[in-house]
């Protein structure tokens, strides 16, 4: 079992595709199926071999007068290979599957993957430096929450919630449109983000602290996806760093702001990298802490607001040790 | 055949990993470095125009800094949490024999229940005339079903039955796949081993559009902060050493800066901060524990089960002793760190240290003066957490290191680098 297998090559989830009902199909209808089906350049190489047009080169389909018919026109059966049958089975061991699956649906997973033997297992994977008491420790209170709020989002519908922190806030019967869920993995924390519309505009909302999560039937016509990037856009600065050019530095700082959308360049005739990254204003707090963890090494040159207060922390932690 | 023709299939992923690793994570290098590092131009041409080839124009892009073409990613977490790294793991190359054997047997064992080798030699079809279905090749087509999988095999006296695997998805409703295809959503980007998952969320939605009629509309719900997505390009290594673990067994691994080893896996460590995987394991070669990263190692191989007493090689407590991976061979030396903050305004600091500061002790000295005290195998580790504190945190004790020394140091650099900048 081999997890770079040609068995999970694109080109063969193609064909499975066309391997259905036994329906024949034309170029036309196979190149926009490749268009829209396939990621990346199509390989011409690999179309015009599997999708041969003359005879005695045919490989899976026959043709003929611009017609591609499967030469057994049996339906080709969706199966899992080893590798796939490993993970449904893994999922019973995720610390997450009661933030996402029904008790019924895990028991039937259970019974399906019954028969699988496992050849490997993560719980050998040990995860250093994810904070305590996030999502992880409070499975009861998800309830597969985030396959409810998951549904909304696809379903351009709305939830119903409950959102309270003792002694600080209480909101019962709230109602908005979720558009994304953000999860952080260090943090080990889900927020849910929203249109409210009795407020007309988004939100953020820690999943910790919300409860009764329900789907209700309001729909919206309105493209949310496409006004939270807008939103989004609206809200995110730009972040220059110069980087000191030693290996491990270099190396941490890259790896630590990878998730961002960013931009770097090596300048020789200083011998300084410099890293440009996109963020949203929320996560200035964030910026500056991951910032300060990398020391001397790095140096805020934009923005100058976000320069100047890294310069008067750093500047404290140095008489700090005076 | 076009197919031994094809530039874009790949034979064997490493060809692409370590292009595709310094593209994603710096994405400042041009042709010129590469070469410096050792790399040959004809293979970084080959390399670099695989990958534009693979991935979307939006993602892998081109840019000219001083004359010379840097390919680096576009990845904005905000927009979509697609990884489109993942997707290079859906070019492995294939022959004509590997495609039509393994439709034309799923497709016959799905109309007959149990068929022998000789029953599908007979109506498997003969239209090509460079591929010939044979006894031979088709049996061994049909052992590499059963490895992979897709059928499996029953002997019954002296013939041997083919029929397909079993469709684990069948007493599914729609709706518990649908949550199902969202849970591997969220694990294809936050698991350290991506790839099962993301394979088996592309079947799922194949599954429920072939045999359900039902198309998911690729949506994408998640966000994810400090997510890694370069470590799914070393899954197919990871796996490998997983395996390697659960047996149990001693494991031959060539490496990118020696030559190969012998070691005994004992479990992987994840360091979710910079998405940096290690295996920690015994050497054999060098008769000592140790700590190899994954992406110096180039493969693995399974070679025997190891001795009963080689379960005694490693230490258990090193886990827990460890701010993250280093101090194998080390003592626990203490650490007492002294945090200041208001603790009206500022409660957030008290539970930043709760949630962050491993097994620390914390005790309140004074108001807004916290003591935090832990015992660690290499104390040096940590030392970017604490200076994420900033002026919050100062080191009062740290046994043979001198953390305080090696902070205040930094923290003056530090000031001297703004003050020529402002």
């Amino acid at each position: 079992m081999k997890l770079f297998d040609e068995t999970e090559n694109k080109y063969y989830e193609l064909v499975a595709r066309l391997l259905q009902n036994g329906k024949s199909f034309n170029k036309k209808e196979l190149y926009r199926l490749i268009e829209n089906r396939l990621s990346g350049e199509p390989d011409f190489d690999v179309t015009d071999t599997i999708f041969a047009d003359k005879e005695g080169e045919e490989i899976l389909f026959s043709h003929s007068d611009d017609e591609y018919t499967p030469i057994i026109s049996i339906d080709f059966p969706i199966r899992n290979g080893v590798v796939e049958q490993h993970a449904a089975k893994s999922l019973l061991e995720d610390e997450y599957i009661a933030h996402f699956l029904a008790e019924e649906t895990i028991r039937k997973l259970e019974m399906a993957t019954h028969h699988v033997n496992m050849e490997w297992t993560v719980r050998d994977i040990k995860r250093k430096n994810i904070f305590s008491f996030g999502a992880k420790e409070s499975k009861k209170q998800y309830e597969y929450a985030i396959s409810i709020i998951a549904r909304a989002i696809r379903e351009n519908k709305a939830i119903k919630y409950d959102n309270i922190r003792p002694n600080v806030f209480e909101y019962r019967g709230e109602s908005v449109f979720p558009v994304k869920i953000e999860f952080s993995i260090v943090n080990d924390q889900f927020r849910v983000c929203a249109y409210d519309k009795k407020q007309d505009r988004f939100i953020k909302m820690n999943m910790e602290t919300l409860e009764n999560i329900t789907l209700i039937d309001d729909v919206t016509n309105e493209n949310l996806s496409v006004e939270y990037e807008e939103y989004l856009k609206n809200n995110t600065k730009t972040l220059v760093l110069d980087v000191e050019p030693v290996s491990h530095v270099i190396e941490r700082c890259f790896r630590i702001f990878s998730y961002f959308d960013r931009n770097a360049r090596y300048d020789k005739e200083e011998n300084k990298y410099r890293l440009e990254i996109s963020y949203l204003n929320a996560d200035e707090g964030e910026i500056v802490k991951d910032v300060l963890s990398l020391g001397g090494y790095v140096t805020v040159i934009e923005p100058k607001q976000l320069q100047k207060k890294v310069y008067k922390r750093i500047v404290a932690a140095r008489d700090r040790y005076a | 055949m076009a197919l031994s023709k094809s530039n874009l299939l790949i034979r064997d992923y490493e060809n692409i990993r370590p292009v595709l690793r310094d593209i994603y994570i710096f994405g400042c290098f041009s042709r010129d470095d590469f070469i410096r590092k050792g790399m040959s131009g004809r293979k970084y041409d080959n390399e670099q125009r695989r990958i534009s080839s693979y991935l979307p124009d939006k993602f892998v892009r081109k840019r000219r800094v001083d004359k010379k073409v840097i390919l680096y990613c576009s990845y904005d977490m905000g927009e979509s949490a697609r990884n489109y790294l993942a997707e290079t793991y859906r070019n492995k190359s294939f022959t004509a024999l590997d495609i039509m054997s393994f439709f034309f047997i799923q497709q016959l064992l799905n109309e007959t229940e149990e068929m022998t080798a000789v029953e599908l030699l007979d109506k498997l079809p003969a239209l090509n005339h460079s591929v010939i279905f044979t006894k031979d090749n088709l049996r061994v087509k049909l052992d590499e079903l059963v490895e992979s999988g897709y059928i499996t095999s029953r002997k019954d006296g002296r013939n041997v039955y083919y029929g397909l695997a079993s469709d684990i998805w069948s007493d599914f409703t729609n709706e518990e796949l649908e949550d199902i295809c969202i849970f591997l959503e969220f694990l294809k980007n936050v698991s350290p081993l991506e790839m099962p998952y993301y394979f088996l969320e592309q079947k799922l939605h194949l599954y429920l559009e072939c045999e359900r009629g039902i198309h998911i509309r690729p949506k994408s719900t998640f966000a994810f902060k400090h997510s890694h997505l370069f470590n799914c390009l070393d899954n197919d290594i990871l796996l490998g050493i997983l395996k390697g673990c659960e047996k149990k067994t001693r494991m031959q691994i060539k490496l990118t800066t020696q030559k190969s080893t012998i070691i005994l896996p004992i479990y992987i460590i994840h360091d979710s901060t910079y998405g940096r995987q290690y295996l920690y394991c015994y050497d054999y070669l060098f008769e000592k524990q140790r700590l190899i990263r994954i992406d110096k190692v180039e493969s693995v191989e399974m070679i025997e089960q190891t001795e009963p007493e080689d379960s005694l090689l490693c230490d258990d407590c090193f886990l827990e002793e460890c701010w993250c991976t280093s101090g194998v061979d080390e003592n626990l030396k203490e650490v007492v760190i002294a945090f200041f903050f208001d603790e009206e305004r500022e409660d957030y600091i008290l539970r930043r240290i709760q949630r962050e500061g491993h097994s620390g002790t914390i005790e309140k000295i004074n108001d807004g003066v916290y003591e935090y005290r832990i015992k660690l195998r290499d104390p040096n580790e940590m030392i970017p957490w604490i200076r994420s504190f900033g002026e919050r945190a100062k080191v009062l004790l740290s046994e043979e290191c001198n953390l305080d020394e090696i902070i205040a140091e930094d923290w003056k650099k530090a000031v001297e680098k703004y003050e020529t900048i402002r």
